[in-house]
């Protein structure tokens, strides 16, 4: 190289050094300018300890108080009335988790102190898991004396869950039950502390609220084994909806109405009838979900995670397409200290929508079988049945179901679950039988196949990957059995193909991710599928055949590398016999 | 061959002995269904029960399980089917919490449940009565509040219904009974006071059971107005003598006098309208302040206050005196150099008489610049005088102003 070339590349890479050092100083210097910036909330300096911990959750009501008193309550001592009694429980809950006595002396005195503590540790002396959970309570004042330093209250309805295990970790027992409590608390030392308590009455909370007179006009229903609108029957057409661009997590924080208007007339010009969508418990407000904004979404959409599904449900009925709306997605910490908030949510979202018509049901859980796994079976099972039951308490009206993952978990009986759903991937061939299993134990219930799908994902160095052709004929062999079942319907999944899935889904290799993005019916490029035309026409599409079973990049790779392997044998054999000859 | 077969039966021999080691299978039979339950209803706190779960087919050695869930959480028991029966007994220290309490038995997917109430048992000494407030107005109006948690030996809160007997006396000597009922794990009743104040003594009674006497002070309410005197009535202006000023016994509307120790306060106002404000407090029902004579003479009105409720208000003359009127000054030099004095007198008082010897004379001398110098003597004989050496003050005119009480009188002078 031309000693003033060098010269040149080496000024070159000396200034861009230098610029690039320059960018890292200012950008340091703008972050530590930044970090000085941001700073605590002054109002943190005060120390104020919230009246009660902001992510516990347990509801508390108060029913009227008795005539006479003794003294009128003040507000301020009301609230530090629940505060005291809410964490007591608290305190209770957690010295059982523990497994030792924890902080009990600030919220219990004199015998109350002596009799909670003895409890505990006796558990905990055997061995015994204990787990339990308040998730309501509803006062009702008797007594406040004159000098504002003793209380006397019902607790007409605690609802109390227990899940005791041996030590060997087996669930043992597993209750829900609505307790009523005598309660006296004194003032001590400037806190309200538990000094009596008795269990008058006890209940085991098995029990569903009456279900409606009869289904609100525009609302789906049920009649035995089929699902009902106005009058008529109602077989779910649909298919499973994520935004194209925004799957999984990311939906609601960029949620776009116009996305939405745009989707929405696309599924019901492909006479579609039905979506299922889902709300990512963290990301669709998680225990905050009341507050007015998550401050998350962009500016030009909705910001309130109501907000935006009532948006999302109203743009839905202006298409005529009902709504399934998924709970508790992405959720699988069923942990006991964790249902008040789950309960409280729910409890937001119910209420809020009970009266919407574009909703066809709530799905309480996305395939909550998989959790078994890691939370036990008795446990996650434990939470839908407590689950529905709430469900069905806050909003009488819409229909509930789990969208369990197989037809074999399906057939669990839970009270309130009006619905029989789960989802298929196996083999077209086998659903009949999966769907006579399941017949025989839905117990008059309407059959719904919430998911069933096929991945076109066809790679160049992943086995068992499929085209577009297979995909349709799996779509025409399902759909032409389904359609000959007395089902509620069908909801395919997906519409598109995305462009990124979460590692959450299914996993983060290769061969995980790659299928999850190419089970829609919509390409990336926003071409369409065959399988599409399975559904919009509803018509069959010819047998996949030999040849299209066989020409795939996988196996063009494979029988390349076995030519390539045969070629370098040969080669090296070649090699050998001419050495041999020389 | 034979190698082989012998390897073949050590093997089996092997497999055996193994097999013989391994503990025998417990006895299972699938259990499901409901599990019949025998308990009684209802217990005494501290009493012994057996709770029954069966007949049912079953084989003996089936575990069973029984989750006991009393007011203060979970207890768990472990027994055996024996001839399709278990049997668990709750013995004394298991039946201590009363409360209702949920037994459910368990024994693999079978499942019962039943329910037993543990009473309390009888109500201990001591009963301890809580009484809030610890002090009440005496006026027949205000009440308090006797609060009882009577509880067992188990320290259960007793029954509910449960009959106390509260017993008040007052301190007019009278002796007030309420009976009152357990209810929501307390008894309560309002106590409302008498007209005379004083202490009020409680005791509460369950049957035979008896406790610590509760205390409630029934304190005098608002004073009605009353008077205050001034001993002596009247003084001279002479900005040093004392009068006392003293309330009546402050009394309530019932004749209570009013605690030791009320704070009250003595506002006295002087002629030009000016205030002071002399706290004091209450001894016997009375409020005492002695108050200085001021320098001027006049009328002054003093008023008590206490708790909001003011005296009837008593005018304090203070007459002109010692000296009455203006008094000859007379400047002269001495026969030691350097030494002059001012002689101030006849100081006469209203009578024409000398003013008391020893009474202070104020001297304020004033030079041209402006200078104060103040020096006090004291009259004898009607006479009041100072010296003034050239060695303390510089040669020039001076005014000087003499005052005695109310009487006055200037002077210019120089200083040679």
């Amino acid at each position: 190289m031309p000693k003033h070339i060098a010269k040149r590349a080496l000024w070159v890479i000396i200034v861009l050094l230098g610029l690039t050092g320059v960018w890292h100083v200012f950008s340091d210097v703008a972050n530590l300018t930044v970090y000085f910036q941001q700073g605590a909330d002054p109002s943190s300096a005060l120390n104020i300890v919230p009246n009660v911990p902001p992510d516990l959750g347990v509801g508390l009501d108060w029913q009227a108080d008795d005539a006479d008193t003794g003294r009128v309550i003040e507000p301020a001592t009301r609230t530090e009335i629940e505060s005291s009694y809410l964490r007591a429980w608290l305190q209770w809950n957690l010295s059982l988790a523990k497994g030792a006595p924890y902080g009990l002396k600030t919220y219990f005195a004199g015998p109350a102190l002596a009799a909670v503590t003895n409890d505990v540790q006796a558990v905990a002396t055997k061995g015994w898991q204990v787990g339990q959970v308040d998730t309501e309570h509803t006062l009702q004042l008797h007594f406040y004396s004159a000098d504002g330093s003793i209380i006397s209250f019902t607790d007409q309805r605690a609802v109390v869950v227990h899940i005791i295990r041996d030590k060997t970790g087996t669930v043992l027992l597993t209750q829900e039950s609505e307790a009523q409590y005598q309660v006296v608390m004194l003032l001590e030392d400037g806190n309200w502390r538990v000094r009596h308590w008795e269990r008058t009455r006890d209940t085991v909370a098995d029990t569903l609220p009456p279900p409606p007179a009869q289904t609100p006009q525009h609302f789906v229903g049920q009649n035995g084994t089929f699902l009902t609108l106005n009058g008529q029957r109602y077989t779910v057409a649909g298919i499973n909806y994520y935004p194209q661009k925004t799957p999984w997590e990311k939906f609601w924080l960029n949620y776009s109405p116009a996305i939405t208007e745009h989707d929405m007339k696309l599924i019901a010009s492909l006479r579609l009838n039905t979506v299922r969508v889902f709300l990512p418990f963290e990301q669709f407000g998680g225990p905050h979900i009341g507050q007015a904004s998550t401050g998350i979404a962009p500016a030009n959409s909705v910001h309130a995670p109501l907000e935006k599904l009532a948006d999302f449900l109203r743009r839905a009925e202006t298409h005529s397409v009902k709504v399934i709306v998924t709970l508790f997605d992405f959720r699988s910490d069923y942990s006991l200290l964790l249902w008040p908030q789950s309960d409280r949510y729910l409890q937001t979202l119910l209420t809020h929508f009970k009266n919407t018509p574009a909703l066809l049901a709530w799905d309480i859980k996305n395939e909550p079988d998989l959790d078994y796994k890691h939370s036990g079976a008795e446990l996650v099972n434990a939470w839908l049945a407590h689950t529905l039951r709430l469900a069905r308490r806050y909003d009488p009206y819409h229909l509930l179901t789990i969208g369990w993952s197989s037809y074999t978990t399906a057939r669990i009986q839970l009270a309130g679950n009006d619905i029989v759903s789960f989802h298929y991937y196996g083999p077209a061939a086998a659903l009949p039988q999966a769907y006579t299993a399941l017949q025989t134990v839905a117990f008059g219930h309407p059959i719904l196949l919430t998911e069933f799908g096929f991945s076109t994902w066809n790679s160049w160095f992943f086995p068992n990957g499929h085209n577009d052709a297979e995909q349709a004929t799996y779509y025409t062999e399902l759909l032409r059995f389904w359609k000959t079942t007395t089902s509620a319907g069908y909801l395919a999944w997906t519409l598109y193909d995305f462009p990124s899935v979460p590692a959450t889904v299914s996993g983060g290799l290769p061969w995980q991710i790659g299928p999850q993005q190419n089970f829609g019916l919509i390409r990336s490029d926003g071409t369409v599928k065959p399988a599409l035309r399975v559904l919009l026409a509803q018509q069959n599409i010819p047998a996949v055949s030999l040849w299209e079973r066989v020409a795939k990049p996988f196996n063009a790779t494979l029988l390349t590398s076995v030519l390539l392997t045969f070629e370098l044998m040969a080669r090296v054999r070649r090699k050998k016999q001419k050495k041999l000859c020389l | 061959m034979m190698l082989a077969r012998t390897r073949f039966l050590l093997f089996l021999f092997v497999c055996l002995l193994l097999s013989g080691c391994s503990n025998a299978a417990p006895p299972t039979l699938a259990l499901t269904g409901i599990l019949p339950m025998h308990a009684v209803a209802s217990l005494q706190a501290g009493a012994t029960t057996a709770i029954t779960v069966g007949p049912i087919h079953t084989i003996d050695g089936t575990a069973i399980t029984l989750v006991v869930v009393g007011s203060y959480g979970p207890r768990i028991y472990q027994s055996a089917f024996h001839r399709g029966s278990a049997v668990f007994l709750l013995r004394e220290a298991d039946t201590r919490i009363a409360g209702v309490v949920s037994l459910t038995a368990r024994a693999g997917s079978a499942q019962g449940i039943t329910y037993l109430t543990i009473t309390p048992a009888a109500p201990v000494e001591p009963l301890t009565p809580l009484v809030g407030a610890r002090a009440i107005t005496a006026d027949a109006e205000h009440w308090s509040m006797v609060v009882l948690i009577p509880f067992d030996r188990f320290g259960n809160p007793v029954s509910e219904g449960t009959r106390v007997q509260i017993l008040i006396l007052h301190p007019d000597k009278r002796i007030e009974t309420q009976w009152v009922n357990v209810q929501h794990l307390l008894a309560w009743v309002r106590v409302y006071s008498g007209t005379k104040a004083g202490r009020t003594s409680i005791a509460t009674q369950i049957g035979n059971v008896h406790g610590f006497e509760g205390t409630l002070l029934e304190v005098p309410g608002w004073p009605v107005p009353f008077h205050i005197n001034a001993n002596p009535q009247s003084l001279a202006a002479d900005g040093q003598k004392l009068t006392t000023l003293q309330t009546d016994i402050i009394r309530d509307k019932f004749d209570n006098v009013i605690p030791d120790g009320t704070l009250v306060t003595f506002v006295v106002q002087a002629p030009d309208g000016t205030q002071s404000y002399l706290p004091t407090s209450t001894i016997n029902g009375v409020a005492t302040i002695p108050f200085q004579a001021p320098k001027q003479a006049g009328q002054f009105v003093v008023q008590v206050v206490v708790l909001n409720v003011a005296s009837v208000a008593l005018p304090l003359t203070f007459t002109a005196g010692p000296s009455v009127a203006t008094f000859p000054l007379a400047f002269h030099k001495t026969t030691t150099a350097g030494i002059y004095t001012i002689d101030a007198g006849p100081l006469l008082g209203a009578l024409g008489q000398y003013i008391p010897d020893g009474t202070p004379v104020t001297f304020t001398l004033t030079n041209t610049m402006g200078k104060n110098a103040q020096m006090i003597a004291v009259s004898e004989s009607g006479h009041a005088t100072i010296e003034l050496r050239t060695a303390t003050f510089s040669v020039g005119m001076y005014t000087v102003m003499v005052t005695a009480g109310s009487g006055h009188a200037s002077l210019a002078f120089r200083l040679p």
